[in-house]
C-alpha cells in the first residue's frame, strides 16, 4: 500500500486519477507513509455525477425491497471483515480500536435503518377528501446526491447518509476525507463485490475542486456535509446558490454541566469518555467543563486522578486508551490553543503536551490528556472548538448561570448535564440551545433511527442525516389527487 | 500483554477459546477412544458456538467511547503456551485439559470482575467461567 496512489470508482469500476496533485496520508501514530490521495479534477468528478445519473431511472424503478437487498448484503460483508476494517480506521485515523470497532457497530447500524426503507418510504393516503376524490402523498427519489465527509469518523458520517440515499432509489457519489480515505475505499472494495448496479455508488477521491464541480454541476440534486462550521457556512452558501438540497453538519463547542447532586463516580468515567475519546476529535466530545458550586473541588480531583492514568499510544496496541491526533496540523492546532489558554491566565494542571509515548512512537502526532482550571466564559479555549484532549474547567455558581454560558456560544451541537434531580434535568433539556442533549451521558451520539441533531453555528439545514430525517431528505413528495368518472 | 481495555479482554477470550477448539481438534483427529472422541467432539461443538457469541460480544459491546481503565489484568498470566509443545497421548490429554480449563475459567471470573460496569458483557463472562468450571468436572472424571 505504502505510497499508492489511491483509485476512484466510477461506474462500477475502479480507475486510476488523471490528477497531478495527491496528499499524503500518514499513520499518525508514528507519521509513516500510507497511500496517496489523487486530488481529482473536475474531469473526473463529472464523469462520477454522469455515471450516477445515467444510473438513476433504471436503480429508482428497481423495486425497494430489491434494493435493500443489496444493503443486507454489504452489512454482512461489514460484519465478516469487522475486525480488518476497524484496523484500517485505527491504522489512518489514530483513533484505539475499540474506538474504530464503536464506529464500525455505528456504521452497520445506519445500513441496518436504511434497509427498512420499504416501511420508511412509505406514503399516505385518504379517501372521499371531497365527494368521490381520493388524495394520496408519494415520497419519490429524486436523482444525484453526494456527501462530503470528514476525517473524524470515516466509516460512520457517510453511512449516515448513502445507504438512505441509494435505498430510497437516488444515486450517490462520496466524497471521503482526503486525510481519511482508506476506510471509504476498503467499504468500496466490499461494495464492488456485492454486485451493485454500475454507477449507483460512486467514489471520487479529492479536495475543493473535487467538492465545488460537485455542488455547481446542474446534474446532481443535494450536498451532505460534515466538517467545519467556516467552511460548512461557506459550502451551505454555494448550494443554496446552485439551488440544492442541503444539510451542513459543522463545528461545536458541547458543554458538560455538573450539578453538585451529581453521581461523581459515575460521573467522572463519562466525562473522561466525553472530552478525551476518540483524543477529542468528535464534534459530540465535551468542550468545557461546567462544575456547579460545591462539586467543583471534589470534581476537579478525580477528573485530574482519572485523567492522570490514561494510556496514550498506538492505537492497534490493545492497552491503549487514547491514540495520537489525526494529523500535524491538528496537533499543532491544539498546541495553539494549550499556548492561547497558558496566555489568558488559566491555570494548567494537566499538561498534555510531553506526554511519554516511546522512541517508535516519535514521529506521532501525540498530545495526552490537558486540564485547564480558572478558566472563564471568554476565553479561547471556554468559546472555540479545540478538538483535541483538553479539559477547561469552569466554576459557576449556579444552574442558571450555566444555561447563560452556553446559550451564548454561537455553537449548539450537544451539551450534558449530569445531576440525581428530575426537575434539574428537564429545566436543562427544555432551555439549552442544543440539538442533542445528554442526561447523565457524556457523549449524546443519537443511535440511526433519530436524526444525529444540531443547532445554530453547528448546523445549517433543515433535515438532519440519520433515521426518517434522511429519508425525508433523499426523497419529494408528490400529492396525487384521483377523481374516476 | 496488559489487558486495559474492554476490546483487548474479549480478543484474548476469543484467543484463548480459539486454543482451546484447536487442541480439541487434534485430540480427536488422534484418538482411538471412542468415548475420548465423542466428549471433544461435544466440546468443539460446544466451543465453537461460545466463539461466535464472544466476536458477537465484542462487536456489540466495544465502543468508540473509553470506559473506566482496567487495572492489574495481564494475559500472561493466563497464557496457554505450553498447548504449542502439546504430544497427543491418551495419558497426558486429561491433565492438559484440566490445565486449560483452570486457566480459562480463571480468566474469565477475573474478567467479569474488571468488566463490572457493562453489566450484560459482565454476566456472560461469570456464565462463560461456569461452563468452563463444567468442562473441568467433567475432567475431573475417567473419560
Amino acid at each position: 500500500m505504502k505510497g499508492e496512489i489511491l483509485k476512484n470508482y466510477v461506474n462500477g469500476k475502479w480507475v486510476e486519477s488523471e490528477a497531478e496533485k495527491t496528499r499524503d496520508i500518514i499513520n499518525p501514530a508514528n507519521g509513516e507513509l500510507l497511500a496517496k490521495t489523487p486530488m481529482s479534477t473536475s474531469s473526473e468528478v463529472n464523469q462520477a455525477i454522469k455515471a450516477a445519473k445515467e444510473a438513476f431511472w433504471k436503480w429508482r424503478t428497481t423495486p425497494a425491497q430489491t434494493r435493500i437487498r443489496y444493503l443486507f448484503d454489504f452489512r454482512d460483508a461489514l460484519e465478516e471483515n469487522f475486525e480488518k476494517l476497524a484496523e484500517i480506521t485505527t491504522l489512518e485515523h489514530g483513533k484505539i480500536i475499540d474506538e474504530s470497532i464503536g464506529e464500525y457497530r455505528r456504521t452497520i447500524e445506519n445500513i441496518e435503518v436504511a434497509t427498512s426503507i420499504p416501511t420508511l418510504q412509505m406514503g399516505y393516503n385518504f379517501e372521499d377528501v371531497a365527494a368521490g376524490i381520493d388524495e394520496m402523498l408519494i415520497k419519490q427519489p429524486m436523482g444525484v446526491f453526494f456527501c462530503v465527509a470528514p476525517f473524524n469518523f470515516p466509516a460512520m458520517v457517510p453511512a449516515w447518509f448513502w445507504p438512505y440515499a441509494i435505498a430510497t432509489g437516488n444515486t450517490y457519489i462520496v466524497k471521503p476525507s482526503d486525510q481519511c480515505p482508506l476506510t471509504m475505499v476498503k467499504q468500496f472494495e466490499h461494495l464492488d463485490e456485492i454486485g451493485l448496479p454500475k454507477g449507483v455508488i460512486n467514489l471520487v477521491h479529492g479536495g475543493a475542486e473535487a467538492v465545488n464541480t460537485l455542488i455547481e454541476s446542474p446534474d446532481t440534486i443535494g450536498m451532505s456535509f460534515v466538517g467545519s462550521t467556516k467552511i460548512g457556512k461557506l459550502l451551505y452558501k454555494k448550494c443554496g446558490e446552485a439551488g440544492k438540497r442541503v444539510q451542513v453538519q459543522g463545528g461545536a463547542k458541547n458543554f458538560i454541566t455538573v450539578m453538585p447532586d451529581a453521581n461523581i463516580e459515575r460521573t467522572v468515567p463519562n466525562i473522561i469518555t466525553s472530552f478525551l475519546g476518540n483524543a477529542g476529535q468528535r464534534c459530540l466530545a465535551g468542550g468545557v467543563l461546567l462544575a456547579i458550586g460545591e462539586i467543583y473541588e471534589p470534581l476537579k480531583e478525580a477528573i485530574l486522578e482519572s485523567a492522570q492514568k490514561i494510556k496514550v499510544g498506538d492505537g492497534l496496541d490493545e492497552s491503549v486508551q487514547m491514540g495520537p491526533l489525526s494529523s500535524e496540523a491538528g496537533m499543532k492546532n491544539v498546541l495553539r490553543f494549550i499556548e492561547k489558554g497558558i496566555d489568558e491566565g488559566a491555570d494548567l494542571i494537566l499538561d498534555g503536551r510531553d506526554v511519554e509515548v516511546g522512541d517508535k512512537l516519535s514521529n506521532g502526532y501525540f498530545i495526552g490528556p490537558t486540564i485547564f482550571d480558572k478558566v472563564t466564559p471568554d476565553m479561547s479555549i471556554a468559546k472555540d472548538e479545540i478538538f483535541g484532549p483538553v479539559i477547561p474547567i469552569i466554576k459557576v455558581e449556579n444552574l442558571d448561570e450555566a444555561i447563560e454560558i452556553i446559550n451564548k456560544n454561537p455553537y449548539g451541537n450537544a451539551s450534558s448535564i449530569f445531576t440525581s434531580d428530575g426537575k434539574t434535568a428537564r429545566e436543562y433539556q427544555y432551555r439549552v440551545n442544543a440539538g442533542n442533549i445528554g442526561i447523565n451521558i457524556g457523549v449524546a451520539a443519537p443511535i440511526a433511527t433519530f436524526p444525529f441533531s444540531g443547532m445554530k453555528d453547528s448546523f445549517k439545514g433543515d433535515l438532519h442525516g440519520q433515521g426518517r430525517n434522511a429519508v425525508d431528505f433523499f426523497t419529494e413528495e408528490k400529492v396525487v389527487i384521483t377523481r374516476w368518472f | 500483554m496488559e489487558l486495559g481495555t474492554l476490546g483487548s479482554i474479549l480478543k484474548y477470550a476469543l484467543k484463548l477459546e480459539t486454543s482451546l477448539i484447536t487442541f480439541s481438534k487434534g485430540v480427536l483427529s488422534n484418538s482411538d477412544e471412542p468415548k475420548t472422541s465423542e466428549t471433544f467432539q461435544e466440546l468443539i461443538i460446544t466451543h465453537e458456538k461460545i466463539l461466535k457469541r464472544l466476536k458477537r460480544v465484542r462487536h456489540e459491546n466495544t465502543t468508540e467511547m473509553i470506559l473506566e481503565p482496567i487495572k492489574n489484568f495481564n494475559s500472561n498470566d493466563y497464557s496457554l503456551n505450553e498447548l504449542e509443545q502439546q504430544v497427543y497421548s491418551e495419558e497426558n490429554i486429561v491433565q492438559t485439559m484440566k490445565n486449560i480449563e483452570t486457566v480459562i475459567r480463571d480468566f474469565y471470573f477475573i474478567a467479569a470482575e474488571k468488566v463490572s460496569f457493562i453489566a450484560e458483557v459482565s454476566s456472560f463472562l461469570e456464565d462463560l467461567a461456569e461452563k468452563h468450571q463444567e468442562n473441568l468436572v467433567t475432567f475431573n472424571q475417567p473419560l
